[in-house]
């Protein structure tokens, strides 16, 4: 499903996996209100990879924490809705809300092969996350297994399984972390994430500190288990690369707000808001040389926010109206939803073929 | 022989000390010419582990190799005179993969451009001073009034980048190693600073060495490309015959691993079966167990790089009916600037 500002949250809640509603998340810092997250809406079905792009301070981080109301004071959730396999999220207590982690939605942090704690095995650290957050009273977690009520030779079958999913050998489980390289490591926590079957995995840029071939290897285990276990995934990164092999909608953020969601295929061959427009074309590519050109000027402040649209400052196409009203995404094709003021008028200039 | 600088049959060998068995062989025999004239872009791939880094700090005087040698025209750097060191300080400059740590936040950053200008005497008065920063800034498409007096964290990992390009700019540089400049940016602020290196390279003359693991980024910049695996050359010549027609597996598996930004063409996950991490055997090819190709042959002996083409060598058992080349003379088949660009469009 497609953000659908106008449609009725709870409805959509039972065919999604993740619904997000006018979601504002915003950090009080001595110098101003940063509001790293400005009314985003979209969904997730069941199943589904999503994409979520942006420049560095677009809010990307900060909107995938949210969803797990891991946002830390001075960060804090404003108003709007999640609504997680029918949960109203941002209602939970905090109690329920552990429980739901890694049961319900799991995270694979940017970086997370730091995450391990390096003075325990690998077995201890698969276990200890469900025992936390399954046996923390839970009845609703039937969809994930309760390591605490496993007798010793379950536990160990259940740990061999894990590893195995994520194409590790069982030997791991006795090793400390330090004995795995870095693509090992970031396997081991897509296992731990995967542990309780969440409905719902976020992956905050797992591959940002490796070499191509072991991204592949990690991207095409992740898109493994994920299938495996059914669970959507919710990809953060700047990489659009990645974004292509990996997922089936895109969703572009640019200071906060959400830009363009559209299926990847059409964004890659006709990228419609220019901020997307601007950030494929400015991909190298393996195929011609050409000019290095980046995008022209600066993400702006989320302090001092500019006016209107948030782009038009670096916006090619920028009008008046550009500067004095705000846009809110609309469907300009069937399941392509963007913010732009003047879609039709760019789009005439840009013929079909205009991708260049 | 007018070679800038130079490296021959460099080992570097870290750890091992008498009663230590951990000894790790970051390079193995590595041998390159980086000529005076024409200016030319170099790129180095390979992944974590493959002795790029080391590769870069030797070629800066940072590190010394185990075996073997640097040579500056064509003068040892362990036997430099004072006055020759200053100038190798001052022709060979670095850009560093982190755009963070190499501020200090206590200063302004107008410190890394004002340093240098004291250390090597560039300007006589504050007037020249100023004049110089603000050329070498212009040059890199800063503008003087939005960067100077500000501090590291108020400007952003692209333009922090873009200062230390104009840092290294300021001394006219005959070489720059680039480690990584563009591994911590955003995509949208990689163009620019790749752009700005290679403009140096065209209007300045100065010669990069552009230490990367990304190939997309590297095929836009360099003329020759050397793919390094575990601290060996597996293969190396002008990249436009490297990216496009791969000869050495391993260079296949790399490309067949980038992910092109097209969900139509997906990437080669075949080449998984060539999974996990290398070990290879201390004897014999170092790709040999994850080859798809590997022979019985590539375990026995480490293979000498064939010349396959023209402008292109592969270390591997696959070319051997291709004449070998001594290490040494691989640069000698690289392409010069404006000869392996076929069409610009």
């Amino acid at each position: 499903m497609t953000p659908r500002p106008r449609s009725n949250g709870e409805a959509h809640a039972q065919s999604a996996a993740l619904q997000v509603r006018n979601l504002r998340v915003h950090y009080d810092t001595p110098s101003g209100v940063v509001q790293a997250v400005d009314s985003v809406s979209f969904s997730l079905e069941a199943g589904e990879r999503f994409g979520l792009v942006g420049e560095s301070g677009s809010g990307k981080t900060t909107l995938a924490m949210a969803l797990l109301r891991m946002i830390k004071p001075p960060g804090q959730i404003e108003s709007g809705q999640v609504w997680l396999d029918g949960q109203d999220v941002l209602a939970l207590s905090g109690d329920e809300m552990r429980k739901l982690r890694l049961a319900g939605i799991a995270l694979v942090a940017q970086g997370s092969m730091n995450s391990l704690n390096p003075v325990t095995r690998i077995r201890r650290q698969l276990l200890d996350g469900m025992k936390d957050h399954a046996a923390a009273g839970s009845n609703g977690t039937d969809n994930g297994t309760n390591a605490a009520k496993l007798s010793r030779r379950e536990q160990e079958a259940f740990v061999h399984d894990l590893l195995a999913r994520v194409g590790l050998e069982p030997q791991v489980a006795d090793m400390y972390p330090h004995e795995l390289s870095g693509g090992m490591k970031q396997r081991v926590c897509i296992a731990m994430a995967i542990s309780m079957r969440p409905k719902v995995i976020i992956a905050d840029e797992p591959t940002s500190a490796l070499d191509v071939v072991v991204q592949m290897q990690i991207m095409e285990t992740l898109r493994r288990v994920q299938e495996e276990v059914g669970a959507a995934v919710l990809l953060v990164g700047h990489d659009m690369g990645i974004m292509a092999q990996f997922v089936d909608r895109v969703g572009v953020m640019y200071a906060g707000k959400l830009v363009e969601v559209s299926p990847v295929r059409d964004i890659f061959s006709r990228p419609l808001h220019p901020y997307a427009r601007l950030l494929i074309e400015c991909l190298p590519s393996l195929e011609v040389k050409d000019t290095l050109e980046g995008i022209p000027g600066l993400p702006p402040s989320l302090i001092e926010r500019p006016t209107g649209c948030l782009f038009h400052p670096r916006c090619p196409h920028a009008a008046t109206e550009c500067e004095t009203q705000e846009q809110i995404l609309d469907e300009a094709q069937p399941d392509r939803w963007v913010a732009c003021h003047r879609l039709d008028l760019i789009h005439d200039l840009q013929p079909e073929t205009g991708v260049s | 022989m007018s070679a800038l600088l130079e490296v021959q049959h460099i080992t570097k060998v870290f750890g091992g000390g008498l009663f230590s068995r951990n000894r790790t062989t970051a390079l193995e025999d590595f041998s390159l010419t980086i000529a005076s004239e024409p200016p030319s872009i170099t790129a180095v791939v390979g992944e974590s582990g493959s002795g790029k880094t080391t590769l870069a700090r030797i070629l800066l005087g940072l590190e010394t190799p185990t075996e073997g040698q640097v040579l500056y025209q064509g003068k040892d750097l362990r036997g430099l005179s004072t006055a020759d060191w200053h100038s190798f300080r001052r022709d060979v400059q670095v850009v560093f993969q982190d755009p963070f740590e190499v501020y200090n936040p206590f200063y302004k950053v107008d410190h890394v451009l004002t340093t240098p200008i004291a250390k090597f005497g560039l300007a006589k008065s504050q007037q020249e001073r100023q004049t110089l920063i603000e050329e070498a800034l212009h040059s890199v498409g800063l503008r003087p009034e939005n960067t100077l007096g500000r501090r590291p964290h108020q400007l952003s990992g692209g333009q922090r980048q873009r200062i230390m390009v104009a840092r290294a700019l300021l001394l006219r540089p005959r070489l720059i190693v680039a480690d990584e400049p563009v591994s911590m940016i955003d995509a949208s602020l990689r163009a620019t600073v790749l752009g700005n290196l290679r403009q140096l390279n065209e209007e300045f003359g100065i010669s990069v060495v552009y230490i990367t693991h990304d190939l997309t980024t590297a095929y836009q910049i360099s003329e020759n490309i050397i793919v390094m695996y575990s601290g060996s050359v597996a293969e190396a010549g002008d990249i436009d015959l490297v990216v496009k027609q791969p000869q050495h597996p391993y260079t296949q598996l790399l490309i067949g691993s980038v992910p092109q930004p097209d969900p139509d063409r997906r990437w080669n996950t075949e080449s998984l079966a060539a999974s996990t991490a290398a070990t290879g055997g201390s004897e014999g090819c170092k790709f040999f167990t994850r080859c798809p190709h590997a022979m019985s042959k590539c375990a026995g002996s480490a293979p000498p790089l064939f010349q396959t083409d023209a402008h292109r060598l592969a270390a591997c058992y696959l070319h051997e009916e291709s004449p070998s080349l001594p290490a040494e003379e691989m640069a000698s088949l690289f392409v010069e600037r404006g000869a392996s660009v076929n069409s610009p469009s």
